[in-house]
């Protein structure tokens, strides 16, 4: 298996040698730099390379990503040569961006290699030159180290995980470019990763194809349907409200980004150009459509908030002072006016200049699920944009688990989806990264069984999987070097 | 709410004679009870739809301070009916001649305005001040196209160096 | 050995002064617990409490009021033997007084810090001002201090004074279009319009979201945007410090050598409890610091302790202008009028700042209405016209040490506990000083009816107190004339330290709660360099 990887990366470094230019002048090192910046920057390497704290040295890394096997802790990429990528070969460096082998052995799939498998060469190339050439080198490692549990840490694993789940085919150059009629779904499928977190994973954590952008989970959020459903995905959003929302983090009357979107309009969609935010919205707009189960009405569109009384709203209370110092209400109602309605409004309609998001028309309250109502209640929001930055204060220490759910419950009752219903317990399994995924929970029943059924059943299921994958992938021009998922 | 409604409602004096139309006493009773205590305050007020949550409360508030008041406010309800008082602008008429009931009036357009019944001492804690509303105090219907109920946000950071649209009109 | 001991330094007070100290020792090491006679309470919770008062002008109405923890405001707690009616506003519970401040973050001029050598009144500070900058900078970041860089808060219109090492760590808001139109027309007649460096970010900062203008920094900030003392004590318990809570320290315990063995602290149920600890720090706020040191019979060798209260004592201006100008929009102020901010002038009366609030005035104004019988639509149209119009600006002069201004324990009450409650001396009338500032005051407000084309609705408020506790503890060089050193060490215990407001020896006319949590900064990394 390793030679057939290790092939791979051969005809791709032969690739890249003979693609690139001639002649480094000054000129074309800067032009290349620049391209790589905007790859790198389509491509959010920042959202994972940067420091644990905010605003540290770009590419240090240290920033540790939780997934649901346990934290990882994202690698330097800076060009120092003893802590980051500065003694790699543009080859070893290829080989960690689309195969997901780096020099120091196989990668986890948090580092989105499944995606980056697609990076046109001259993209791939770009982004090696800035990054070793246009960046600054960070002489440090990471205080964090990845750690994770048996039998996650035998990273070894992944080497089956590879063959199995990681067989995209680069896109060209004339379709990828700007302006190149692939280049929305380039930037969706490859650079921006979207598939990432809107796709869900299977059983073996791998995205599942069949439900191609129609959500996913991520570390308590949901990452929402994008498809061009009308209902259940962005089908019924303007392209302009598409734009705004990736550049921005707000489409008014829509949705808010919060969570890891936030991150991502933070350090990625901000800063491309209006040109790439639109190729994207147009793409998805052709994403087949996919329908959630049971969903009538788009999240969004619930604009119409429950009665209330509004001197009920307005309530006088108890002024004994132990009432008076005593804060552990589980009453939504109180909790919502006395939390919320501040910013909000006691008639949740936000502030009329969208500062502050109206409740309604919201598709963390109106959606069919209430992970991001629950999450930015917990976490609160934090999306730093060109104008300004949003903060929504986090109330995770402020409330305990059961007012988070009854003033959750409220709001989803009063502005939202009234058939959605938060326990404490649903708010305590948010909080710790959400539901975890079968692989992880199974994974103590599995090595009772033994390693080798689990590779017995991984690799059954992946004939099955990697059949369908083929289809999906069918209009893609082979490369003569990759691997091969099986064809009809 | 738009303060020219507001404004409007106590101005028309289409509101004030549709208000006029339903007399505040139905019946000879001796003590005003929460639905006539509603009425009359619309009527105090200029305006026709108030809370009957917040009236009650109100109620409840000015009634608890004065012992008498249940009864003082029926009397009141029966003098602003045979005055024929539909246009609060009359008021100082009526005022002079019920004087003995015209405070029972003040109070309760204070209740309703401030959002309070009697009087809060300044730097104690001990006084007779009853909490009536917040949000709801008419106060600040005037001007809420403009300004805020303290606490709760009218937008985003630093909308107040541009000054209201309104300004020119006002 | 650290077994022999509960801690290594023990925090009297979770306030803004004593959770920043707390902080910086448990940073670096130290083993450390705060006492704190109130309750955490949420945020939300004295938020109901607030909106829910009818007494809204009463700042301390919407936190508890207990027998064993009484509201300053609370007439069993607080008695007076002066000319005025002193009362100090403090309040009981994780976070302390900065729950209902404005953060206003002024640092002391270094002529403020001399005032006995320049002008010949008051004290000079044991200390330059270039030995407590790098603490007020540190200050101004653990409080996300809004500031001009470019103004000069001298009043002088020269170049950016006091000095500063680093920027402000938060540009300054702008300016409500309020400020603009009283800079535009006061400022035409000579006077300095100056940027109030504060505590209310207006970018997110350290957990706390921007703020956007609730106007309700007293008595709560709705959203947290306004830093108050609960922030510290949340990150001193994520850097180790302990938070005891329902925990009235009412004696400091004295060993052999002068030392401060333990602190004895009362719980609301009457249970006692002795701690141990190398080092102690009253930051009990500049009243109930003294009081506790009064009580335990410590550092009042000299009795000087409780003596030389100072306030920014002074007057305020109610009145209408010629033209809309709409208070209310943004933060209830944001900047002073300067005169009498600097000069000579300091040796024969105070200092004076006056400071244009910004309110949503509706209240105000529906009184004062209702007061006049006014009803029907001319109340609506004139609560409009007033509301636009409304200009209140609350004046405050420097006031000098007397050994007389002062606050002692209470001969004849005790509260709940059995703990003496407290008694003021505290005489403005008759005090030239102040007297004169008066005069000055009353001619800058003829000024500024003038500027704006004004109707005075008030000018004859009397003597105002802020809160603005300082003098009680005071520092200085000379052990017969101070209570602490530079330090804040206690003369009389040099293991006592104390890091309140109440140690500054000069009141200036600048709200002392930074200079207050600067010096504790100040005072937390010296014993971080003993214990």
């Amino acid at each position: 298996m390793r030679g057939i990887i290790s092939a791979v990366s051969t005809a791709f470094s032969v690739l890249l040698f003979t693609s690139q230019p001639a002649a480094s002048q000054d000129g074309d090192i800067d032009r290349l730099i620049e391209r790589g910046r905007s790859v790198a920057i389509a491509g959010d390497c920042m959202a994972c390379h940067r420091t644990a704290e905010a605003d540290g040295k770009p590419y240090a890394g240290g920033y540790t990503i939780s997934s649901p096997m346990g934290p990882i802790v994202a690698p330097n990429i800076s060009p120092s040569k003893e802590f980051g990528i500065g003694n790699w070969t543009e080859t070893q460096f290829v080989d960690a961006v689309r195969n997901g082998v780096s020099p120091g052995g196989y990668l986890y799939p948090a580092m989105p290699y499944t995606a980056y498998r697609g990076m046109t060469d001259q993209d791939a190339h770009a982004l090696y030159v800035y990054l070793t050439k246009g960046t600054k080198p960070v002489d440090e490692a990471p205080q964090a180290k990845t750690d994770l549990p048996f039998p996650f840490n035998q990273r070894i694993l992944m080497l089956g995980w590879n063959v199995l789940f990681n067989s995209a085919i680069p896109f060209q150059e004339t379709a990828a470019a700007p302006g190149g009629h692939e280049r929305g779904k380039y930037l969706v499928d490859t650079l921006a990763h979207c598939g990432a977190c809107h796709t869900p994973r299977n059983l073996f954590m791998a995205e599942n194809n069949d439900s191609y952008l129609a959500g996913g989970d991520v570390g308590g959020w949901h990452a929402p349907n994008i498809t061009s459903d009308a209902v259940s995905g962005i089908g019924a959003w303007k392209n302009e409200e598409i734009v705004a929302y990736l550049k921005h983090g707000n489409a008014a009357g829509k949705s808010q980004a919060a969570g890891p979107m936030a991150e991502a309009v933070e350090h990625s969609f901000r800063h491309m150009p209006d040109t790439d935010l639109e190729a994207i919205a147009t793409y998805l707009k052709t994403v087949p459509p996919v329908r959630a189960e049971g969903q009538t009405t788009p999240g969004f569109a619930r604009s119409d908030a429950k009665a209330a009384d509004l001197g009920q709203l307005d309530y006088g209370i108890d002024r004994d002072p132990k009432a008076m110092e005593t804060g552990t209400s589980t009453n939504g109602e109180q909790l919502y006016v006395s939390a919320c309605a501040t910013c909000h409004q006691v008639n949740g309609k936000g502030t009329q200049d969208h500062f502050y998001p109206s409740l309604t028309n919201n598709r963390a309250v109106g959606g069919m699920t209430s992970n991001n109502l629950v999450m930015a209640v917990v976490d609160g929001v934090h999306r730093k944009t060109n104008d300004f930055t949003v903060q929504m204060p986090a109330f995770g220490e402020e409330l305990s688990n059961a007012q988070i759910a009854a003033v959750s419950n409220y709001v989803l009752h009063r502005f939202g989806n009234e058939d959605l219903h938060v326990t404490e317990a649903n708010v305590i399994t948010l909080r710790n990264g959400g539901e975890k995924p079968l692989l992880v929970k199974a994974t103590p029943w599995l090595m009772a069984g033994s390693v080798a059924l689990a590779a017995i059943m991984l690799a059954a299921s992946a004939f099955v999987w990697s059949r369908r994958r083929s289809r999906k992938h069918a209009a893609h021009e082979a490369n003569p070097g990759d691997l091969q998922p099986l064809k009809r | 709410m738009n303060r020219r409604t507001v404004i409007g409602l106590g101005a028309v004096s289409l509101a004030a004679t549709m208000l006029g139309l339903c007399p505040v006493t139905a019946f000879a009773q001796q003590e005003i009870d929460e639905a006539a205590f509603l009425a009359l305050s619309q009527r105090l007020t200029g305006r026709n739809e108030l809370n009957a949550t917040i009236s009650a409360r109100a109620l409840a508030a000015l009634s608890a301070g004065d012992e008498a008041f249940l009864k003082t406010a029926m009397r009141l309800a029966q003098a602003i009916d045979q005055f024929g008082l539909t246009d609060m602008r009359r008021f100082r008429d009526f005022a002079a001649a019920h004087p003995d009931l015209s405070p029972a009036a003040m109070k309760i357009i204070s209740a309703w305005y401030l959002g309070y019944t009697g009087t809060p001492e300044g730097e104690a804690n001990h006084d007779d001040a009853r909490f009536v509303s917040f949000a709801g105090a008419l106060m600040y219907e005037p001007t809420i196209d403009v300004t805020i109920v303290p606490t709760y946000a009218r937008g985003k950071t630093d909308y107040w160096v541009t000054p209201p649209a309104s300004l020119a009109s006002d | 050995m650290a077994s022999q001991f509960d801690a290594d330094v023990i925090v009297i007070g979770s306030g803004a002064i004593g959770t920043n100290a707390a902080h910086l020792l448990a940073q670096r090491g130290k083993s450390v617990i705060i006492l704190e006679a109130g309750e955490w309470i949420p945020r939300w919770k004295i938020v109901e409490n607030f909106r829910s008062s009818p007494r809204k002008n009463n700042l301390n109405d919407p936190y508890p009021n207990f027998p064993w923890g009484m509201s300053s405001f609370d007439e069993d707690y607080i008695e007076n033997t002066g000319n005025f009616n002193y009362v100090p506003y403090q309040l009981q519970l994780v976070g302390g007084t900065t729950w209902h401040w404005a953060a206003a973050t002024w640092r002391f001029l270094p002529n403020d810090m001399k005032m006995k050598s320049l002008y010949g009144v008051s004290n000079d500070w044991p200390m330059e001002y270039s030995e407590l900058e790098p603490w007020y900078d540190l200050a101004e970041r653990n409080l996300g201090v809004a500031g001009s860089d470019t103004d000069d808060q001298s009043g002088r219109s020269g170049p950016a004074h006091p000095p500063r090492s680093a920027p402000y760590p938060v540009p300054a808001e702008g300016e409500t279009y309020y400020f603009q139109r009283l800079k535009a027309r006061i400022g035409a007649e000579g006077y300095s319009f100056i940027h109030e460096p504060n505590g209310r970010t207006n970018k997110p900062y350290d957990g706390r979201p921007a703020c956007s203008g609730n106007n309700n920094c007293m008595p709560v900030c709705p959203i947290g945007a306004m830093y108050s003392g609960d922030v510290h004590a949340r990150h001193a318990e994520k850097a180790g410090a302990k938070i005891i809570t329902d925990a009235t320290a009412y004696k400091l315990e004295k060993g052999e050598g002068g030392k401060i063995i333990a602190v004895h602290y009362r719980s609301s149920t009457g249970a006692d409890v002795r701690l141990t600890a190398k080092t102690f720090v009253v930051a009990a706020n500049g009243i109930e610091t003294p009081k506790l040191l009064l009580l335990s019979d410590v550092a009042n060798s000299n009795d000087l302790v409780g003596r030389h209260l100072m306030d920014h004592s002074g007057i305020s201006l109610i009145f209408t202008a010629d033209e809309p100008l709409w208070p209310g929009r943004g933060q209830v102020q944001q900047g002073a009028i300067f005169k009498w901010r600097d000069g000579d002038f300091r040796g024969q009366h105070s200092a004076i700042k006056h400071a244009p609030h910004n309110n949503v005035p509706n209240r105000d104004v529906a009184e004062l209405l209702l007061r006049q019988g006014v009803v029907g639509p001319e109340l609506d149209e004139r609560i409009r016209h007033m509301s636009a119009r409304w200009v209140v600006i609350e004046s405050m002069f420097e006031t000098l040490p007397h050994a007389t201004n002062r606050v002692t324990l209470s001969k004849t009450k005790k509260d709940a506990l059995g703990i003496p409650t407290l008694s003021f001396n505290y005489d403005l009338d008759g005090d030239a000083y102040v007297e004169r500032a008066r005069d000055l005051c009353m001619d800058d407000y003829g000024n500024f009816v003038r500027a704006m084309g004004g109707t005075v609705i008030n000018d004859k408020t009397g003597w105002q107190n802020h809160a603005h506790v300082m003098g009680t503890v005071m520092m200085g060089t000379d052990p017969k004339t101070s209570v602490t050193n530079h330090e804040g060490r206690t003369w009389d215990h040099d293991n006592l330290f104390l890091a309140t407001t109440g140690v500054l020896p000069s009141s200036s006319v600048l709200n002392p709660t930074l200079a207050g949590i600067a010096l504790g900064l100040r005072t937390a990394d010296i014993i971080a360099r003993e214990v």
